[in-house]
C-alpha cells in the first residue's frame, strides 16, 4: 500500500510506478499493515465501459438475508411518498447481479453525490500525482499559506487528503445549529460564491498532521489545488475529468458542479447515474486499473483505503471511509460487513461500498427522510453479509497507535 | 412628567430595536441566506441535472425550508429561492457545468 510496507498487491511494481509507490510509502506510518488484495477483473467478462455485463445473483449467497435486507432498504418513504432508497445495485465478479430502482427513478436518472464527490476528488488528485503534477508530501500549493512564519506552510497534500491538516474548517457536525456550521456557510452561505477561497482563509485549530476532522472545506480546497494543476477554471477541470476519468470508465452521465469562482465543488456536488457510480467504485475495486490501463497510479487505491495516522481517527483513509472500529465521534460505516470494505459516502446515505474480499461493489442512492442513518447502515451491511467472502479478510490500520 | 417619560421611552425603543436586530433579524437573515441558497441550488440540480419533477424535488428538501418560495424559469434555466425582505438567491443551469449559485 502507499501508506506502508510491505504491500500485498499482486501486481509487480516497475519503473515509474515503483518510484511513485515507494514515495507514497516513505512518509507513512512505520506500522506493519496488511491490506486485503484487490481482485483482478475476471477473464471473459467485458469491462463495463460500454455496458455492464449482467448475471443473476450467485447461487451461493444467502437469499433470505439478501431479500430481507433489500425489503428493509426499500421500505421507508419520505415526504411526498417517495421511497428513501431510490437505487440499489450490486456488482459481483465484474457483473451487475442486482439492480433495483424505486418508482420514478431508473438507469438514466442522475443521482447526486453529496460527499461522495470527495472520492471523485481523490481520483482527481491521484491522477495528477501519477502525472507528477502534484506531490503528496510537498507543502500544499496554496500561496496564502506561505508567508513568513505561517504555520500552515507545513500542511501537505497528504495531510489534506487524510483530513488531518489541523485547519479550523471541520464541518461542524454535532453542533447545536447545523444551519450555521462551517459546511453550511461554505456551500450555501458567505463562502458559496468562492468556496475554495473561503476554505483557504482559516487558521489552525490543531497542530498540523495530528488531528483528524471531517472537512468538506478541505475537499473543496483540494479540488481547487487539483484544478489549478490542470490550468484552472471550470473548462480545464471538466475537460481533465472527462478525458482522464469519466470517458475512460464510460461514465457518460457524470456531471460535476462548479462554484461561480470556477472550481469544482469537490466536497459535495457531482451527479451520475447509479450504473456510473458503480463504474467509479469498480475502478477502485480493480486497484485503479481499467481495461488493462492504469487510471490511478500504482498504490493510490491502497493509500486511499489506509487509515490516516491521526490519533482520533479510526475510519477515514484518504477521502474514502474504512469499515473499521471508529475513533471518538466516529462510527463504523457498515457494522458487521467485512473490515476490508472501503466506502464513498454522502449525506442522506449515498454510498458506494467496495468489498475486495467479496469481489463486490454495492451502490445505494436516495434519501433518508423516513429512516435513521444507523438503520440504513445496518441494512446495507446485512445485504453484504449475504455474500460469502472469497478471500482472506485482513485489514490493519496505518496509524502507529490504535485509538480504538 | 412627559419630559421624563419621552427620553425613557426612546431609550427603551432603541434597546428593543437593538435586541430585535441582533437577536432576531441578523440570525434570521443569516439562516434565510443559507436556506435560499441551498434550495436554489438543490432545486436547480434536481430539476435540470436529474430531470425530475418540481414537486418531487421539493418534497426532498428539508421541511424547515418550506416557507421559502421557489420560482423555476425553464426557458432561462434559472431557479430563484426567496423570502421577501429577508433573502434571495438564484442558481443557473448549464448543460456543461450543471447548476451554479449566482
Amino acid at each position: 500500500m502507499i501508506g506502508s510496507m510491505p504491500r500485498t498487491s499482486r501486481r509487480v511494481r516497475s519503473g515509474l510506478g515503483a518510484l511513485i509507490a515507494a514515495g507514497f510509502a516513505a512518509a507513512s506510518s512505520a506500522a506493519a499493515d496488511e491490506l486485503a488484495p484487490l481482485p483482478s477483473h475476471p477473464e471473459g467478462v467485458p469491462w463495463p465501459t460500454e455496458a455492464w455485463a449482467e448475471a443473476p445473483l450467485p447461487g451461493d449467497i444467502d437469499r433470505t438475508v439478501f431479500d430481507g435486507a433489500v425489503a428493509d432498504l426499500f421500505e421507508t418513504t419520505g415526504r411526498g411518498g417517495q421511497r428513501d432508497t431510490r437505487a440499489l445495485l450490486v456488482v459481483h465478479g465484474g457483473r451487475l447481479v442486482y439492480e433495483r430502482y424505486a418508482d420514478g427513478f431508473g438507469r438514466e436518472t442522475r443521482f447526486q453525490s453529496w460527499s461522495m464527490a470527495k472520492s471523485i476528488t481523490n481520483a482527481f488528485v491521484g491522477m495528477l500525482v501519477g502525472d507528477g503534477r502534484l506531490e503528496l508530501d510537498a507543502p500544499a500549493p496554496v500561496e496564502a499559506w506561505h508567508g513568513d512564519g505561517d504555520p500552515r506552510s507545513a500542511i501537505t497534500l497528504r495531510h489534506l487528503m487524510q483530513m488531518r491538516s489541523g485547519l479550523d474548517n471541520g464541518d461542524g457536525f454535532g453542533a447545536e445549529d447545523m444551519t450555521m456550521s462551517f459546511v453550511s456557510r461554505l456551500l450555501f452561505g458567505e463562502g458559496s460564491s468562492a468556496p475554495a477561497a473561503y476554505a483557504t482563509d482559516v487558521g489552525l485549530a490543531h497542530p498540523v498532521g495530528e488531528h483528524w476532522a471531517y472537512s468538506t472545506g478541505t475537499s473543496v480546497l483540494v479540488a481547487a489545488i487539483a484544478g489549478r494543476a490542470v490550468g484552472g477554471g471550470r473548462h480545464g477541470t471538466l475537460d481533465f475529468l472527462r478525458t482522464r476519468l469519466f470517458d475512460r470508465l464510460g461514465m457518460k452521465s457524470a456531471q460535476p458542479e462548479f462554484a461561480a469562482s470556477g472550481e469544482f465543488i469537490g466536497g459535495a456536488f457531482m451527479h451520475a447515474s447509479a450504473r456510473d457510480w458503480a463504474r467509479f467504485g469498480y475502478l477502485y475495486l480493480r486497484d485503479g486499473v481499467w481495461e488493462g490501463e492504469r487510471v490511478l497510479p500504482e498504490g493510490w487505491v491502497d493509500f486511499s483505503r489506509t487509515r490516516g495516522p491521526a490519533a482520533n481517527n479510526g475510519i477515514h483513509g484518504a477521502h474514502f471511509w474504512l469499515n473499521l472500529a471508529p475513533g471518538p465521534d466516529q462510527w463504523t460505516p457498515l457494522p458487521g460487513a467485512p473490515e476490508t470494505t472501503f466506502i464513498a459516502e454522502g449525506a442522506m446515505f449515498q454510498m458506494i461500498a467496495i468489498v475486495p474480499t467479496m469481489d463486490l461493489v454495492a451502490v445505494r442512492l436516495g434519501e433518508s427522510q423516513g429512516v435513521d442513518h444507523m438503520e440504513l447502515r445496518a441494512e446495507l451491511a446485512r445485504l453484504l453479509t449475504a455474500f460469502p467472502e472469497t478471500m482472506r479478510s485482513t485489514h490493519a490500520s496505518a496509524a502507529g497507535e490504535d485509538p480504538r | 412628567m412627559m419630559r421624563r417619560i419621552l427620553p425613557v421611552g426612546a431609550v427603551l425603543l432603541v434597546v428593543a430595536l437593538g435586541v430585535f436586530y441582533t437577536q432576531w433579524l441578523v440570525p434570521t437573515r443569516d439562516a434565510v441566506a443559507i436556506g435560499t441558497s441551498m434550495l436554489a441550488k438543490q432545486m436547480c440540480s434536481c430539476v435540470f441535472v436529474a430531470g425530475r419533477a418540481e414537486a418531487d424535488c421539493r418534497a426532498d428538501q428539508f421541511s424547515s425550508m418550506d416557507a421559502i418560495t421557489v420560482e423555476i424559469a425553464r426557458s432561462s434555466e434559472i431557479v430563484r429561492a426567496f423570502v421577501p425582505l429577508l433573502g434571495d438567491r438564484t442558481a443557473r443551469y448549464s448543460e456543461e457545468f450543471g447548476c451554479t449559485l449566482q
